[in-house]
């Protein structure tokens, strides 16, 4: 029996889950009916994008300008030196 | 001529009139089954189809707040939906779902596997419902709704790499009970 196979139809089913056609006859016989006692949270933002890309794009150009530092110093160091 | 977008319709609907009305009926129409069949998925059946109702109550006593700029229609619909869910869910002694799938015919036509078949699909429904409740949340937003990472994000109000990581919690979770399954279904 192939599990992959199992959980595929699994999750098909679950994505079936029967449905009422009768949600909109409902709803609209209740719209006059006061809201029933329920938090309604306000309408949310898009999330702000996650903070350690650009941290660690930060990071990266950091080092790199740390890198070419200690080039550029060897390179003149390497020309004061030479004879 | 296209039809009317999320945006118009319930834009159109802030004002309480007949056309008003239609436009609500409308996005009731073209959303209902997606909410219901994700509540169902969080909830027992009972719950699932009054909390629907409820959400689109929420939402006509609102409609007004409603700000295209700040984001989707469906976002909105599926925030209300989750606080919703995660309320009744929290309140209930967590009884066992009602088992619509039980009267779906089953994939197998041999009756020893078609009831393999049918203990693999209730170990599952069972490993579903022992997931943590902002696990399944996500995990039904991402493996039966289809929303994407950014739209489960907004619904959940997280960080994207949070979602990510709790949808894969759950997926390993899913996943380990798949294997005991399968070493179940091969003996």
């Amino acid at each position: 029996m192939n599990r992959q196979r199992i959980y595929r139809q699994w999750l098909q089913r679950r994505r079936a889950e029967a449905v009422s056609e009768k949600l909109t006859e409902a709803v609209m016989a209740r719209l006059d009916t006061p809201l029933p006692t329920m938090e309604v949270p306000p309408q949310p933002r898009a999330p702000a994008p996650d903070a350690w890309p650009e941290g660690l794009a930060r990071l990266a150009a950091a080092l790199g300008l740390v890198g070419v530092g200690l080039f550029r110093l060897a390179f003149v160091s390497f020309n004061l030196l030479a004879p | 001529m296209p039809p009317p977008t999320d945006n118009e319709l319930i834009l159109l609907a802030r004002n309480d009139t007949p056309d008003g009305r239609s436009a609500f009926a409308e996005l009731v129409q073209r959303h209902g089954p997606a909410l219901l069949r994700y509540l169902a998925n969080l909830l027992p059946r009972d719950l699932a189809e009054d909390a629907a109702q409820e959400v689109f109550l929420a939402i006509w006593h609102h409609r007004k707040r409603f700000d295209p700029e700040r984001g989707s229609f469906t976002t909105w619909l599926f925030t209300i939906a989750r606080n919703r869910a995660f309320n009744l869910h929290r309140r209930r002694d967590h009884p066992q779902r009602e088992s619509a799938l039980e009267t779906m015919p089953a994939a197998a036509p041999d009756p020893e596997r078609k009831l393999a078949v049918k203990e693999a699909y209730a170990a599952l429904d069972r490993a579903l419902e022992m997931l943590p409740f902002d696990q399944r949340a996500v995990f039904v937003l991402a493996e039966m709704q289809g929303f994407t990472m950014d739209e489960i994000a907004v619904v959940e109000s997280l960080p994207v790499g949070t979602v990510k990581s709790r949808l894969a919690r759950a997926r390993r979770k899913m996943k380990a009970r798949l294997i005991k399954i399968g070493d179940l279904l091969d003996e």
